[in-house]
């Protein structure tokens, strides 16, 4: 069969070179305004520092600082071997800044750590049996979140820390904590004088023999592996136990011994727990609730219990769901260790603070300090990321 | 009746042994502090420092005999978050009783505190954001001009504030009147940021992209110092208060997360709602204004709202650049020597307020959410 | 209009939609390979292909949500732009075109914030520029049209799928097209909704509208397609009338595909 074909029309060559023309014009436009914002920019910060007789420039890092912080750990050279040393006035101020961002560090791994172990515990808590359970997780988590978290670092320093008995009055707990105005004591790890490398082995022995018994499979395996961490560890204790116990020991203004928590970084820690981890709840939650109920009915069809379903079915999916928002979460929380200035917790905003105020370098400091930041935000997006990409990859498709 | 009261016990409370141990530890625990609790605030608490400091934790280091004029955003202020409740909550029984139970409450704590006439001030600001809930909720003219309202309220304050200059702002006055500032400049923002984002243009969506993700990355404390100390340099021979500087740097960083949302919402309208509109022959203005926009901000609302909340939580950090906001307020007067010991009641009474206003946001956004869910169905 | 009598105005018939050696990519999927194909004013074409084969892609070619690396596909005078076309621009053209032709999808894609009605009188309003009582006036006729006149101020949520279909083949002549696709439109409906919707398009095929349908309804394809077009992996494997396809197909791989759908 023939057909007539009707005329064609096409898009005019005029028109299409006035498109690709336009498309061009409006890509350089948009490059250029940007640009000469950049430069204005640039320029203009510069005059007024030169007005003001500053120069932008980074050698101010260099020398000593002159300032001295509460607390805070640089790294630096004891001959050969790097060692972490407190930090001291005569430490130039690029130590500072690292003696700053290493209690920023502190208090946000191990935030990182409490709150996700704490907050997914108050989550589940939040879906509980329990109405007293229940309601409770509910109301903590609307009272974090509804009021601002300076207020609760300030409340947990003046209200809480602050309160705590002084030192030489503070009750031992078990023997290793101390909760005192002067600051949390925790027992610590030392080496003990009758370490010798045979107890060493033994004790490494008895921890890989530890981790065997959680790994291999077989009741009897496992078992084999237990015996053998046992007899190596009473092994190691009768050669002599490399590690001891550091166990605080009251005094007037503080402790001996043991890890110290400064007050300042107890309220800090505690405050950023205890926010982040209501944050957490309800992730979890959320992603608890977002399973389709079919997953809780097919499980108490097949028979399993509410803990059951929960661990083995409900909870390694959810694992997967919440990792995006976890991230997220701890970046935030990261970014909250910031907020310390206002009890004077010396972490990295505000030790820039401090060092701008003495060195007058508020901009250069402001580049380094946005530049330490956006590492950090990275890096956590980074790690979590691996991380769910190594769950994803391992055959568990969706 | 107690029958049903033991049973309801022994279904919620004790039903499987894990919830028998559990309340075992918790009652005991909870009720001595809920007795230590109730103790303290009844008998020990000494409360009148909070009624003899209640003009400076409302309004800071403002002038006193200039006070009128923060009545008169105190009513503005009503007015407006009445006419927001009207276009989203029915003024039923039960919520109208709750609001006029609320401003009852703080009328007469007002009285109480300060004098009759505040307490008739407080309860005349109530009433005008009753009214102004209802009348918007009936009338559909004034919920047309409920928008371009809220910026006339909001242009009406700093007008009334300002003569007595920024730096004199302070107390639970600016930290409101902050975060409605900054929560109506980042939204036109955000927008057209998350746009950019989206843009066909390379160079464009690679500098609203780096944008985002670096304010997503800093803390908002380093923004707002960051803000406050570059403008002056920019601009050495005007003076710029410190309080536009620092909402400038809200506004800087909360865009941000507008965009977010935007781009969450966008991303939430189903590919088919575009083909269909285009199909029809819609252009591009056509499909994003009537089809794409209006389920996309079902999503984008609810976040918007939320954000209001985290915005006045992040008020607080005022402090940095010299401003005194509530919570700054509340530590100014525990410095006062004769008020050291009352620590706890200071705190407290802080934690009440932020709790009621931010609980009533949170309510106020869960609701929403609901409200334009039930509206798709 | 039966197919016998198609055949003989076949000839004089001018093709509304002409595609030339068509190729259409996915990557490095090569979905539609050198298809030929013309559809003549007034006719009723039907495509039938197995899933996969490449049929909805060429319906969406047709309209331009599909963009086709290279070929000629002239569409009611109008020469489609290819994806090397479409990156420059030329969106504007392009709505253009798309008011002559009304497309009707699988999924209903109902506008899910409006009425019946304002789904239907939306795009007069807002492409051809009536005014909102002419639109609404223009939306009820068609909605009585489609039997749905009661329903006009419901949302599409309150709605059964075979009528937001109704709705939707509605909205789509409210533009007042000269050609109607259909993307599979009661493949997500519930058997007893079927017969609904293609009576609606049963009735605008007598009146004489162009149309091409992506369809697995056989027994609905015999009655009122002037055509049939067999697509297998992208290529037209068969075209010829209802009579020739379904009942001697030449095609062996036709032989199989019929026979797996007919069956039941």
């Amino acid at each position: 069969m023939t057909m007539q074909i009707a005329e064609t029309h096409h898009i005019a060559p005029t028109r299409r070179r006035f498109l690709l023309a336009s498309r061009w014009l409006l890509q350089a436009a948009i490059v250029a305004v940007v640009a000469v914002l950049a430069i204005w920019l640039a320029l203009a910060v510069r005059e007024a520092l030169a007005r003001k007789g500053i120069q932008f420039s980074f050698d101010y890092l260099s020398t000593a600082a002159n300032i001295s912080l509460s607390e805070g750990l640089v790294p630096s050279l004891d001959g050969v071997w790097p060692v972490l040393e407190p930090f001291s006035p005569s430490h130039s101020n690029a130590q500072a800044l690292v003696a700053g961002l290493w209690n920023s560090l502190k208090v946000a791994l191990s935030a990182i750590v409490l709150c996700t172990v704490f907050g997914t515990l108050v989550g589940i808590g939040r879906l509980s049996t329990n109405w007293l359970v229940r309601n409770l997780s509910f109301g903590l988590v609307e009272c974090v979140r509804n009021t601002p978290l300076l207020i609760q670092i300030v409340f947990w320093y003046f209200a809480v820390v602050l309160r705590f008995p002084p030192a030489n009055a503070a009750s031992n707990w078990f023997g290793g904590l101390i909760a005192s105005r002067s600051g949390v004591f925790l027992p610590g790890l030392a080496i003990s004088e009758d370490a010798s490398l045979a107890s060493w082995g033994l004790l490494a022995a008895a921890a890989v023999s530890a981790i065997a018994v959680l790994i291999v499979a077989g009741m009897r395996r496992k078992l084999t592996f237990l015996a053998l961490a046992i007899g190596t560890v009473a092994a190691a204790a009768a050669l002599g136990f490399p590690l001891n116990f550091d166990l605080p020991v009251a005094t007037r203004f503080g402790a001996r011994g043991g890890v110290a928590l400064s007050p300042e970084m107890t309220a800090i820690l505690l405050a950023i727990t205890v926010n982040s981890s209501a944050y957490v709840a309800e992730i979890v939650r959320g992603a608890i609730d977002s399973l389709p109920k079919g997953q809780w009915e097919a499980a108490a069809s097949l028979g399993l219990s509410r803990s059951d379903t929960l661990r083995d079915i409900i909870l390694p999916q959810v694992f997967r769901i919440v990792l995006p928002s976890l991230a997220n979460r701890y970046i935030s929380l990261t970014k909250d260790t910031s907020l310390g200035i206002a009890i004077g917790f010396p972490d990295l905003f505000n030790v820039y603070g401090t060092v701008s105020n003495q060195t007058g370098r508020n901009l250069e400091g402001v580049v380094i300090v946005m530049l330490t930041y956006l590492a950090l935000s990275w890096i956590i997006s980074i790690c979590v990321n691996t991380l769910n990409t190594g769950i994803n990859g391992r055959g568990e498709t969706r | 009746m107690s029958t049903a009261a033991l049973r309801w016990a022994r279904r919620n409370l004790f039903a499987k042994p894990f919830d028998v141990a559990l309340s075992l530890i918790v009652i005991p625990v909870l009720a001595w502090v809920l007795y230590v609790f109730a103790v303290w605030v009844l008998a020990e608490a000494r409360w009148e420092v909070i009624g003899g400091s209640l003009t400076v934790l409302m309004t800071g280091i403002y002038p006193a005999e200039q006070l009128w004029r923060a009545w008169v955003s105190v009513a503005a202020l009503c007015a407006m978050f009445g006419a927001g409740l009207g276009l989203s909550l029915h003024p039923g029984r039960t919520a109208l009783t709750v609001v006029a139970l609320a401003g009852a409450t703080v009328a007469a704590a007002a009285a109480a505190a300060v004098g009759a006439g505040a307490g008739t001030l407080a309860a005349g600001s109530a009433a005008l954001g009753i009214a102004a809930w209802v009348g918007v909720h009936r009338s559909a003219r004034a919920r047309r001009l409920a928008l371009p309202g809220l910026l006339v309220g909001v242009a009406a304050i700093f007008a009334v504030l300002s003569p007595p200059g920024f730096e004199l702002w302070g107390g639970l006055l600016l930290s409101v009147v902050l975060t409605i500032t900054v929560s109506i400049l980042t939204v036109p923002f955000g927008i057209l940021l998350a746009l950019g984002r989206q843009s066909r243009i390379a160079s464009l969506r690679v500098i609203c992209t780096a944008y985002i993700e670096t304010m997503r990355s800093v803390p908002l404390i380093l923004v707002v110092y960051w803000i406050w100390i570059i403008v002056p340099l920019l601009a050495p021979d005007t003076s710029i208060p410190s309080l536009l500087r620092g909402m400038a740097g809200y506004a800087l960083f909360f865009a941000a997360y507008v965009a977010e949302y935007v781009r969450s919402g966008l991303q939430a309208v189903p590919k088919g709602q575009v083909e269909a509109a285009r199909s029809l022959g819609m252009s591009s203005w056509t499909v994003n204004v009537d089809i794409v926009l209006p389920q996309a901000l079902r999503v984008v609302v609810p976040s918007l709202v939320g954000q209001i909340l985290d915005i006045f939580n992040g008020a607080t950090l005022v402090f940095i650049i010299g401003l005194t906001d509530f919570l700054r307020a509340g530590q100014m007067i525990l410095a006062d020597p004769q008020n050291s010991g009352r620590t706890y009641e200071i705190y407290v009474f802080l934690f009440a307020v932020y709790f009621a206003i931010g609980g009533a946001i949170t309510f106020a956004s869960r609701r929403l959410e609901a409200h334009l869910a039930r509206g798709s169905r | 209009m039966s197919a016998i009598q198609n055949l003989s105005d076949a000839s004089s018939r001018e093709a509304i939609v002409s595609i030339a050696r068509l190729n259409k990519s996915f990557g490095s999927f090569h979905v539609l390979k050198d298809v030929d194909l013309e559809v003549g004013r007034g006719e009723v074409l039907v495509v039938i292909g197995a899933s996969g084969s490449g049929k909805s892609t060429l319906i969406r070619c047709v309209n331009g949500l599909e963009m086709y690396q290279s070929g000629r596909l002239t569409v009611d005078g109008f020469h489609m732009p290819t994806q090397a076309d479409r990156e420059i621009g030329g969106d504007r053209e392009l709505a253009e075109i798309r008011r002559g032709l009304g497309m009707v999808f699988q999924q209903f894609n109902l506008f899910p914030h409006m009425s019946a009605t304002d789904n239907v009188a939306i795009a007069p309003i807002r492409v051809r520029g009536r005014r909102p009582d002419e639109a609404k006036a223009i939306a009820l006729r068609l909605l009585d049209r489609v039997g749905l006149r009661e329903h006009a101020h419901k949302f599409p949520g309150q709605l059964s799928g075979g009528q937001q279909q109704r709705v939707a083949i509605a909205r789509s002549l409210a533009m007042e097209p000269r050609i109607m696709l259909f993307d599979e439109p009661t493949s997500a409906l519930d058997p007893e909704m079927v017969g609904e919707v293609l009576d609606v398009m049963r009735e605008l095929a007598r009146e004489g509208m162009t149309m091409m349908i992506v369809t697995h309804e056989m027994g609905f394809a015999r009655e009122v397609a002037d055509r049939v077009v067999y697509i297998d992996q992208g290529r037209i494997l068969e075209i010829g009338t209802p009579a020739e396809i379904f009942d001697r197909p030449s095609q062996e791989r036709t032989r199989t595909f019929l026979s797996r759908v007919l069956r039941h």
